[in-house]
């Protein structure tokens, strides 16, 4: 029974989980994207940031609903950088970064 | 140096060195750079308390073996301009100092000592790719009877693209002149690592110097 609360827990956790993708324009190495990344987790909603310079956009996955547009704009152009889209994806930040490694 | 300016050096050189490729990072941040050759040395922090300002504290030692300077600044760093685009990024920076400065030129056989207040206005453009790097930057350095102007370029390249969590490899030719101190414009060749918060710069210079730049962030 604990075993099925366990996972019951878990999977309701997966399923409060936003991810949104956030393309950037100027980011060009790691050095500074860094920042965006240290901002962007310091929401307390944050779970988890992926960034990938390669394709220029950034992971942000939170608790429960995600971060109001607004205030990340504010955040990466407080980085420096400026924001092109914003979207909400099905798939989670980590998913995203092995399907990115694995290439 | 003077004992004062070991003291401050010794006092910088205990912060954790927080630090960038920009002369600034983002809203909130501390960042620290340090340079080290046998020419100049210096050590500098500073605070951006906005996306696009900052103030600094910084020391330097310069030493050509005929005369020796070393100096303190209050500094504050503007971002004038800045181009995101989808591969690259442009800047234009605007520094203003104010310090002092003191040294001597006895082993020049010359007894004469120095000892001033200081401004040091400063332009700095730059661009970059994820595989090109491209900088110019003035700097004035002037009080009574002082003139070390100082001139930098930096142009390379990067040996390979990376992703955000590896170390990329740059070739980066740097020029620096300081007047009065460099008896001609010393070219560097360094090697640069940049791992997120690391990056480090290290080289030997056409005078046979060893330089090192150091940037650390957190």
């Amino acid at each position: 029974m604990k075993k099925l609360w366990l996972i019951l827990l878990l999977m309701s956790s997966n399923l409060w989980a936003v991810s949104q993708k956030i393309e950037v324009n100027g980011m060009v190495c790691a050095f500074c994207a860094q920042g965006i990344e240290k901002s962007l987790n310091n929401i307390n909603t944050t779970k988890d940031v992926y960034v990938n310079l390669d394709e220029g956009f950034v992971i942000l996955e939170s608790q429960s609903e995600g971060v109001a547009e607004e205030k990340i704009k504010k955040i990466i152009v407080d980085a420096g950088y400026d924001v092109t889209q914003i979207s909400l994806i099905d798939d989670t930040a980590d998913k995203i970064r092995k399907q990115y490694e694995k290439k | 140096m003077t004992l004062p300016f070991k003291h401050l050096f010794a006092l910088l050189s205990c912060i954790p060195l927080a630090v960038y490729s920009a002369p600034m990072s983002y809203k909130g941040s501390v960042t620290t750079m340090t340079d080290l050759s046998k020419r100049y040395t210096s050590v500098e922090t500073n605070y951006a308390y906005d996306a696009k300002n900052a103030v600094g504290v910084k020391l330097f030692h310069m030493d050509n073996n005929d005369r020796q300077r070393d100096g303190f600044e209050i500094n504050h760093l503007h971002r004038v301009f800045r181009s995101n685009q989808k591969h690259s990024q442009m800047n234009v920076w605007l520094s203003g100092g104010l310090g002092y400065l003191e040294g001597s030129n006895e082993r020049a056989g010359n007894d004469s000592n120095v000892s001033t207040a200081f401004i040091s206005p400063a332009l700095q453009w730059d661009y970059e790719t994820k595989r090109v790097f491209l900088l110019a930057s003035h700097q004035l350095i002037r009080g009574d009877s002082i003139n070390h102007d100082t001139t930098k370029l930096k142009a390379g390249f990067s040996f390979y693209e990376t992703s955000y969590d590896e170390t990329q490899p740059w070739l980066i030719l740097d020029v620096m002149n300081i007047n009065g101190i460099n008896p001609r414009p010393e070219v560097t060749p360094m090697l640069r690592l940049i791992n997120k918060a690391l990056y480090l710069e290290g080289g030997v210079s056409n005078m046979g110097n060893p330089r090192f730049h150091v940037m650390y962030t957190f």
